[in-house]
């Protein structure tokens, strides 16, 4: 039986909780795991948007496809399904850079 | 098929001399043996790079190429990214930046080529991104850079909505001539007879002229070029000097100028990457945590003295050679010339200066 | 460790095995990977800071891969984790990335293992977020300990689905069902070459009971068609195949999931090979493009030895298998080993390699992907994911003056975004294929180029030897 959280119940003991920066509002993750998979369990899907500012995410996991990139303390590529979360992370979701294709 | 030229190469020199052509209303055929820009031309940073360009003839050159591009562009009725917003040409000491003065006025004086000499904080004012190492600039308002495959394409298939042939992925064999007035060119699509052909194959020059029994002597020069992600607009113009760097449109940046001469090696070297992204980095600075995605390896075709290799073959009659380096600054030139020359016999440059004989090389 | 002899590029199950074998043998070792710890996909490892809380079967793999981590470490193997290959040079020098910094290596013998990744399958909206690979999906579960989703929807073929989806149930997901792609009969062709495997029946018999258990059905000839969602994934429509794959008209059905894990089996990881310039074969029977390489696991450049998914489809053992040969192999031609059992240990691992070749060949085979499943590609699906080239554009170019993948990267630009190709080549090649009529391993290869990844200018340029500005 699966409760509300993504995380999965009885399967790892977490490292501590800390806050990280998401687009500017707070959200709850624990040290180590990955960006991808704090965003996915605190409901976030979309991790950055196309050149046609389509949404976009995660989609291969391991680091090959970056779709998963997002901006992390000024670093504006960053993969996020590779890339442990660290205390005070700033995390920002990125746009496209211009309108249309 | 019978046609009154064809032409060898559709990279930006053969494209541009078919595109003139064509619009001169003559029966051509543009021949590949893959597809137009496959070569040189998509492995380049594109740039209209005039100012450091000499002798005289190559300059005057250069400059009429770069001249010529905004009617081009407009007869060619496409987005070909135009940017002919002037290049700053850098320099990081004051010897160089006395140097540079100097070259400046004295390509004045050649050929009445204009740029304007501005101090380090002049440049930054124009180029925010600018290292404050940089202690002067030539600001060539001629220069710019053009999307070199668009453009290639915008020429070939402005060759076919003129009427002529453009041959992708066939491969010239065999050169012979027929008589005084005519050619046989046996390629892997057929024979065709033309009483013109013109070698514009770049890189490939040499082999072709090798099919007539003549020596042009043009090697590859590799240049290595960087290319970064897509980044907000960091610079408005192109940076030359040390070395290149360009801002595309789509964002990324192309970085980098090296030049060797090492046959057609397609290696990377990492040390001339290594320098060339550290020279990049030194002349703005905010390239550091930039990404790097890829890079590339191109091949300039390149004569002994550097200068481009037009006009005809003494004893080779309708065979002509247009090749050499920096097609793409006067590729617009190149197409005016040669058709000026086949249909007037008077091109309105004397094309003597860039003459194949200047090798004495015989035949 | 400064000068290794022997560097291995990936430590899944054959890097593991290639540096075990060569350590024993004295030969320096460095394996590097690119993940936060070793065991690749295989032995994927929990992420750092998370520890298993208890004994589970999803945690079997991992387990096993924490025990021969600790094997290659007391062989004397030193590991390099984070760290990124991105280039590779004629003389030899490697380059990579290990946090801000690039560094070179110039090992003697290079052994690349770098694995597979999950074989990219194009439909009208599977850009959307919450359509992933089973791959992700089992990075998520395996390594984070989190759910990919709420509502899950397996589509793809091949027996990597059926365990795929047994972890997500026992890790308590909800999936709706898993489709796969073949009908019964096709696989029947399957039966005799599981005469022997007992291990395998077992495990597959464990996952399709747990299944069961779940009331998770199991839809034969069936896959997805289109997906929709309004900012992420919420519908989408199944449809049912033929025995070509085609979709069959009047089948579709329309369900509510959020996520779509797809499981199409693997593709080799073959551009480290590429870079390096090893030579490149076309073989469906293994996964698609492989490096051609010899019995020793060399491949067409001495020196450089291929091992794993990344030399061919065919799973955990056979990879383990030729990692040992490549270890073997290569602290043999570096003088190691003499007067040992060196030969002996090859000989066994190729016989028993040739028996899971044989094996695995006859499933790729079986579950190799059927053409009709092109026809879900539409002028409007996005193919190069990372510019938002679809596949109408690609038609075009093809039509005007492109015959390879080459041609068609330089002219339509899909394969120039951050992946390089890594997602969209074999789906270029395909579609090059169906509009030319030539075959896959006719139309050519992207030409790969460092840096293999992005990295920062900054890293690169700390690596010129002369500081100054002199160029």
């Amino acid at each position: 039986m699966q409760r509300d959280s993504l995380r999965i119940a009885g399967f790892f003991r977490r490292g501590p909780a800390v806050q990280i920066e998401v687009d500017g509002e707070p959200v709850q993750a624990f040290e180590g795991e990955s960006i991808a998979a704090a965003l996915l369990a605190a409901g976030r899907r979309t991790l950055r948007h196309a050149p046609d500012g389509a949404p976009r995410g995660l989609y291969c996991g391991m680091g090959v496809c970056f779709e998963c990139v997002v901006e992390v303390d000024g670093d504006p590529s960053v993969r996020s399904c590779l890339t442990p979360v660290r205390a005070g992370m700033r995390i920002q979701t990125p746009r496209p850079l211009r309108e249309g294709n | 098929m019978h046609c009154d030229v064809v032409i060898i190469g559709a990279g930006a020199v053969g494209s541009s001399v078919a595109f003139h052509l064509a619009e001169a209303g003559l029966k051509i055929a543009l021949v590949d043996r893959s597809f137009p820009g496959a070569k040189t031309s998509r492995a380049t940073q594109a740039g209209i790079g005039v100012y450091a360009k000499k002798p005289r003839a190559n300059l005057m050159l250069n400059m009429k190429g770069a001249e010529l591009y905004p009617s081009l562009v407009t007869r060619l009725g496409a987005d070909v990214e135009l940017q002919a917003n002037g290049v700053l040409n850098v320099a990081l000491s004051e010897p160089d930046a006395e140097r540079m003065r100097d070259f400046v006025a004295k390509q004045h004086e050649t050929a009445g080529y204009k740029a304007d000499m501005l101090t380090g904080d002049e440049a930054r004012a124009m180029e925010p991104a600018l290292s404050p190492e940089v202690v002067g600039a030539a600001f060539c308002p001629l220069d710019g850079s053009v999307n070199s495959l668009l453009y290639v394409h915008a020429l070939a298939r402005g060759v076919a909505r003129l009427g002529g042939r453009v041959l992708a992925w066939t491969e010239v064999q065999a050169l012979t001539p027929r008589n005084a007035n005519a050619w046989s060119v046996v390629t892997s699509a057929g024979e065709i007879t033309a009483r013109w052909v013109v070698n514009c194959a770049g890189v490939e020059a040499k082999r072709i002229g090798q099919m007539v029994g003549v020596e042009i002597p043009i090697e590859p020069n590799r240049g290595h070029v960087l290319v970064t992600e897509a980044l907000p607009p960091l610079i408005r113009r192109r940076i030359s000097g040390p070395t290149l760097i360009r801002q595309t449109l789509s964002g990324t940046m192309l970085l980098g100028q090296t030049e060797e001469l090492v046959g057609a090696d397609a290696a990377e070297s990492l040390s001339l990457l290594a320098a060339q992204a550290a020279v990049c980095r030194r002349i703005l600075p905010g390239l550091a945590r930039v990404k790097v995605i890829r890079s590339f390896v191109g091949f300039r075709p390149w004569p002994p003295d550097g200068m481009p290799i037009f006009g005809e073959v003494p004893g080779v009659p309708g065979f002509l050679v247009a090749a050499g380096h920096s097609g793409i600054t006067w590729s617009p030139a190149v197409g005016k010339l040669m058709t000026e020359l086949i249909t007037t016999g008077k091109p309105s440059l004397p094309l003597e200066p860039y003459s194949i004989t200047r090798f004495a090389r015989k035949p | 460790m400064a000068s290794p002899e022997i560097v291995i590029v990936g430590a899944g199950p054959a890097g593991l095995a290639a540096g075990i074998e060569a350590a024993r043998l004295s030969a320096t070792v460095l394996v590097l990977d690119e993940y936060a710890a070793p065991g690749g996909q295989y032995y994927r490892q929990p992420a750092p800071g998370l520890t298993a809380a208890g004994d589970r079967p999803s945690f079997a793999h991992s387990r096993e891969g924490q025990e021969r981590i600790e094997d290659a470490r007391r062989a004397g193997v030193e590991f390099l984790s984070g760290a990124l290959v991105w280039g590779g040079f004629a003389d030899g020098t490697i380059a990579l990335q290990v946090g801000d910094a690039s560094r070179t290596l110039s090992p003697a013998k290079l052994i690349l293992a770098g694995g597979a990744q999950d074989r990219p399958v194009a439909f009208p909206g599977w850009t959307l977020p919450g359509v992933m690979t089973a791959g992700a999906a089992q990075a998520l579960v395996r390594g984070q300990g989190v759910l990919p989703g709420r509502r899950i929807l397996m589509a793809g073929t091949g027996p990597l689905q059926i365990a795929m989806a047994a972890q997500l149930v026992e890790a308590g997901a909800q999936v709706t069902a898993v489709l796969e792609a073949h009908r019964p009969s096709a696989l029947l062709g399957m039966a005799p070459h599981f005469w022997g495997q007992w291990g395998r029946l077992q495990e597959g018999w464990a996952y399709t009971r747990t299944l069961r258990a779940a009331r998770v059905p199991i839809r034969f000839g069936r896959t997805v068609l289109r997906v929709a969602g309004n900012g992420a994934l919420s519908r989408v429509v199944t449809v049912a195949l033929d025995g070509d794959w085609h979709p069959i008209p009047g089948s579709e059905v329309e369900v509510e999931v959020d996520t779509l894990c797809l499981g199409f089996g693997l593709v080799p990881n073959t551009k480290l090979a590429r870079l390096f310039g090893c030579r490149i074969t076309h073989d469906p029977s293994r996964g698609g493009l492989v490096p051609v390489h010899d019995e020793q696991m060399q491949t067409s450049r001495p020196g450089i030895f291929v091992a794993g998914e990344a030399a061919g489809i065919a799973g955990a053992k056979a990879a383990e298998l030729q990692g040992r040969i490549a270890g073997l192999s290569a602290a043999v031609a570096l003088g190691k080993g003499k007067g040992g059992d060196a030969g002996q240990r090859v000989e066994t691992a190729r016989h028993a390699l040739a028996v899971e070749l044989r094996f695995a060949r006859a499933l790729n085979r079986i579950f190799v992907l059927r053409l009709g499943l092109r026809a879900l590609v539409t002028d409007e699906t996005i193919i190069c994911r990372c510019e938002g080239i679809t596949a109408g554009v690609l038609r075009a170019t093809v039509a005007e003056w492109t015959r390879t993948v080459d041609a068609v990267r330089t002219v339509s630009r899909a394969g120039f975004g951050r992946c390089q190709g890594a997602t969209c080549e074999t789906l270029v090649a395909d579609l090059l294929s169906q509009a030319t009529g030539a075959s896959i391993g006719d139309v050519g290869q992207f030409h790969v180029r460092p840096p293999l990844k992005p990295i920062p200018l900054g890293a690169l340029a700390d690596l010129a030897a002369d500081r100054s500005d002199a160029v």
